[in-house]
């Protein structure tokens, strides 16, 4: 019924100490929980200065391109805010495209509105103006006038799709 | 009960390991956890957050709990033994100016005697046995389990139910009233 001593002391007190206080397994998550409130332990802080620290360890990683051990990843994933910054360079790649779309649609919805080709009407100003233009002139500002409505035309085309 | 690392979530495992930091702590009288090594100016987050990162790291390879809390202790242990932490504990050995006037003098370092026992106080098995004692004189339940340790050498919860006449369960819930008296009031305080 009695157990056997030790003769390291360390390890006698350790026995001791599991006898009266029990193994690190007996703390559930209840517990672990009211021992943090208990002594004040700000669990949130933690975890972000831990979250950081992960963070740091996984910046070689991510610089040469290489898988992050399971466990890392598993915990980065776990403790990463909301609004935290960008764990990986497959998440930096998939952010800046969608940031990237998201300029190229604020940029047509603000182009789109002045391509109104339906109602384009170029100036007949120049093209008809009778001094100091030769026929070859009127033939090259006819030319150069369906090109830039055809350009204009295949520009519309291409922010239709 | 989880023994497996594996089916424990990364911030259970935190949790775990701070609170069993905190534990540690109190053993040494160091309560709450915002406390300080003297000397290292480490926190028991600091040692939870290291052994942590480590296992989750590959740097620590463990499949249980129990190892990276024995981590967690001996990490705290080390540095108590560090010289850092001992040349706090050192007090002047010059002599004191006695003032001419009869005023209160102000404290002098030799004044000032550590509140807590040095790391070979505390991992001395008489004087543990002596202050956990002590602590858990005026709790009738707690001192039943402390004399079951201590004096008939029982360590496992059946053999220290039979021996109380009482379940399993309730050695359990003892137990776990130690350690809430452990991160409360600490064991070291109480002088031998």
């Amino acid at each position: 019924m009695t157990e056997k001593k030790s003769n390291d002391p360390m390890k006698q007190i350790d026995q001791l100490r599991e006898a009266l206080f029990g193994v690190p397994e007996e703390i559930d998550a209840d517990e672990a929980n009211e021992i943090l409130q208990a002594t004040n332990v700000d669990f949130d802080a933690v975890r972000n200065r831990v979250y950081e620290r992960l963070r740091a360890e996984a910046q070689p990683f991510w610089m040469e391109q290489k898988e992050l051990p399971v466990s890392l990843k598993r915990a980065l994933e776990e403790f990463r805010p909301e609004t935290g910054p960008i764990r990986s360079e497959k998440e930096l790649e998939q952010r800046a495209s969608s940031k990237i779309s998201r300029v190229f649609e604020a940029a047509k919805a603000r182009i789109t509105p002045n391509l109104a080709v339906d109602q384009l009407v170029l100036s007949s100003e120049f093209r008809n103006e009778k001094e100091q233009k030769s026929a070859k002139d009127q033939e090259t500002i006819d030319l150069l006038e369906k090109e830039l409505l055809k350009s204009i035309e295949e520009e519309k085309g291409d922010h239709s799709d | 009960m989880a023994n497996s690392l594996s089916h424990v979530s990364s911030e259970e495992l935190l949790k775990k390991l701070t609170a069993f930091a905190v534990m540690v702590f109190g053993e040494f009288g160091f309560l709450g956890g915002e406390a300080l090594l003297p000397g290292i100016g480490k926190s028991p987050l600091d040692y939870a957050e290291r052994i942590f990162v480590d296992y989750v790291m590959g740097r620590i390879r463990a499949k249980e709990l129990a190892y990276l809390c024995h981590a967690v202790r001996n990490d705290i242990i080390d540095d108590l033994r560090s010289p850092a932490q001992k040349r706090t504990e050192l007090r002047s050995n010059l002599p004191q100016n006695r003032q001419n006037d009869d005023g209160p003098r102000p404290p002098a370092m030799d004044d000032l005697r550590a509140s807590n026992p040095t790391v070979e106080d505390v991992l001395d098995e008489e004087t543990y046995k002596a202050r956990v004692r002590r602590c858990v004189e005026d709790e009738p339940d707690l001192k039943e389990i402390v004399e079951a340790v201590f004096d008939l050498n029982l360590t496992k919860p059946t053999d220290i139910a039979s021996a109380l006449d009482i379940t399993s369960a309730a050695v359990q819930a003892r137990r776990k009233k130690l350690r809430r008296r452990l991160i409360t009031s600490g064991i070291v305080q109480v002088k031998k």
